[in-house]
């Protein structure tokens, strides 16, 4: 905990991205006791903001500022869990390709080449529409498509770790070699991984709301992208209604921004190098 | 003197894009239970790849033939998970460059509480905790590490807490140099490997490990590998030359050192020793390189005493009075200087 809270300290972007992200979670956590309606309740359409809905209604009546909180749950949820799956698929192919070099080495990163070069976005549309719509299958879409450049990222690291002395001289020890990718290479990766995972959530979300924009998402669950996708299909933005619009978008925006914050402050703690050439 | 460890005929090649490097040329090496053994020669002639095959550690080199008997096994026919058993704890080795071998990502206390996780769990995997050396933190764990330490004079710097809690760079090179001593003495291993023991450090540090190899050499089986002739000087009872992937000659310190009789030997020693205002003697030409290596004996086109015959034949390991050594002007029925 205090290795972390040493990586966390520093310079206002980052603060600002991590405000901006906690305001955000508890937006989510909190939904059902700070909205001030039923997102799911019908009513009457299309009003404009008012004390009773703060952003209006949307074409069926449904609260706007409620919609928008209760989405903050889905679509963060599916950006942390997403990338999680990623990360973690992604650490462990770039660890065992880079500790193990040789042939599994070749095999993994011919995998994780194939992966790198197809077009994302058709492949998750064309993935979801067999899976069909759920926020469970969008996470497992974006998880197992997404590993490659963390595989990439990590195999780079561990082969020049591999090489090193402490590496060596644990060998010299005696330790096996789940031993030393364990206690040797891991811990020397935890930076680049929290980095990367903070990264591949802000790339989730936005995956999660193009692909809900689509049509691919869950229809009945609220998130940020159904949110957008009804706005647009239901002459939201031919009407020129943009308390249906803009603050989904907003919100995507933001909390993509937030977590790009974070995550370039945590590399550049990792990496001190990174920070003269971020300063030029 | 009981035999520890007999180094057979051992030939080690690295295949190279440029060709294949024969890094080591049947070596013969013999070390006693309880003697230190002094291994010297240039840089690039082979030392470090022969202590890692010991340990067989010389990946991507590949030993082709040879034996390493060590206290009675063969160490080249091990399996991989035997050979884990062997490193650390039969032998044990102390790394040159200090500054690369510890972990920066985590202090002293945890990696020599490392050390002895390794040893005890054998490189076990999942009784401890995933990411981290946080080790067991027990009474008898601490005392182990203490009185090693104590072992090494570093014992002040535990007592006030100047050390466990310490990241590497915080330490100088003197004192990780040490540590390192201390997490190989941690596996209690019969014979202990040391790589440049002194090589990276500075005047003062290096008496201070000295001292503490001096001590070290007393009870335990030691190979030390340097090219400080002082360091091998004060600590070795017998001395090994190297030259491209050979041992040249071997034999007593005292002998090797006072009468050499190799013509590298010579020259490689008389380096050291000149006074003020000597020319800097030197061993002519360059290091030998070991993929196209002369024929005959190797040394042949930097040797001053070169004869036709050193040009065409290898010479043989011939036993002159108490040493052995390699050279055409020792072969019997030659005449001799």
């Amino acid at each position: 905990m205090a290795r972390l809270r040493q990586v966390m300290q520093g310079n206002k972007a980052r603060w600002a991205g991590i405000a901006m992200l906690v305001l955000f979670i508890l937006c989510a956590m909190l939904a059902p006791w700070i909205a001030p309606l039923d997102p799911w309740e019908f009513g009457p359409a299309f009003l404009r903001p008012s004390t009773t809905n703060l952003l209006g209604t949307n074409d069926v009546g449904q609260d706007i500022f409620s919609e928008l909180l209760y989405g903050a749950r889905n679509s963060l949820l599916v950006g942390f869990a997403a990338a999680l799956l990623s990360v973690s698929l992604g650490a462990i192919v770039g660890l065992v390709a880079g500790f193990r070099k040789g042939i599994l080495d070749d095999l993994l990163m011919g995998a994780t080449d194939v992966f790198l070069v197809m077009p994302m976005l058709p492949l998750a549309i064309l993935v979801s529409v067999y899976l069909g719509p759920s926020i469970w299958n969008l996470t497992l879409v974006i998880g197992l498509l997404w590993w490659p450049s963390t595989a990439r990222v990590i195999r780079s690291q561990v082969l020049s770790i591999r090489e090193s002395g402490y590496v060596e001289s644990a060998r010299a020890l005696g330790a096996s070699d789940l031993w030393i990718m364990r206690r040797h290479v891991l811990p020397n990766v935890v930076p680049l991984l929290m980095a990367k995972f903070v990264l591949t959530v802000a790339v989730a979300m936005l995956m999660e709301a193009s692909l809900s924009f689509l049509g691919l998402g869950d229809p009945i669950a609220k998130s940020w992208g159904m949110m957008l996708r009804y706005a647009f299909l239901r002459g939201g933005f031919v009407g020129g209604l943009w308390w249906w619009y803009a603050p989904p978008g907003l919100a995507i925006g933001l909390c993509i921004l937030s977590l790009t914050l974070i995550s370039f402050s945590i590399e550049e703690k990792s990496d001190p190098r990174l920070k003269r050439v971020l300063e030029r | 003197m009981k035999e520890l460890l007999k180094v057979t005929g051992l030939n080690v090649v690295f295949d190279t894009p440029a060709g294949r490097v024969h890094a080591n040329r049947g070596i013969n090496l013999m070390v006693n239970e309880n003697e230190t053994l002094g291994l010297m020669g240039e840089s690039g002639c082979g030392k470090t790849v022969l202590f890692l095959s010991l340990l067989r550690l010389q990946q991507p080199g590949r030993i082709v033939s040879g034996s390493i008997v060590f206290d009675g096994r063969d160490l080249t026919k091990l399996t991989t998970s035997e050979m884990q058993q062997v490193r650390g704890r039969q032998i044990a080795l102390v790394p040159q460059d200090h500054s690369t071998a510890l972990n920066p990502a985590f202090t002293v206390g945890q990696q020599l509480n490392e050390a002895l996780l390794v040893r005890d769990n054998g490189g076990g995997l999942w009784k401890t905790s995933l990411i981290g050396c946080s080790g067991r933190g027990s009474q008898a764990f601490q005392e182990e590490v203490k009185a090693v330490l104590g072992e090494l004079a570093l014992g002040d710097l535990v007592d006030t807490g100047r050390l466990l809690g310490r990241y590497p760079h915080q330490l100088s090179g003197g004192i990780r140099q040490r540590v390192l001593i201390a997490m190989a003495l941690l596996g209690h291993p019969r014979m202990l490997i040391a790589d440049e023991p002194t090589t990276a450090l500075d005047r003062a540090s290096r008496v201070q490990t000295l001292e503490v190899l001096n001590r070290l050499c007393e009870r335990m089986t030691m190979l030390i590998i340097s090219h400080d002739l002082d360091a091998i000087r004060t600590t070795c009872e017998r001395v090994a030359v190297m030259y491209g992937g050979r041992i040249i000659e071997t034999g007593p310190m005292l002998s090797v050192f006072r009468n050499p009789r190799h013509p590298y030997t010579r020259l490689f020693l008389s380096c050291q020793k000149f006074s003020r205002g000597d020319v800097l003697p030197e061993v002519t030409g360059d290091v030998l390189n070991l993929i196209d290596f002369p024929l005959g004996c190797s040394f042949h086109p930097r040797c001053p005493r070169a004869m036709p015959v050193c040009s065409e034949l290898e010479p043989a390991e011939v036993h002159v009075d108490d040493t052995m050594v390699a050279c055409h002007l020792y072969a019997t029925g030659e005449t001799t200087c």
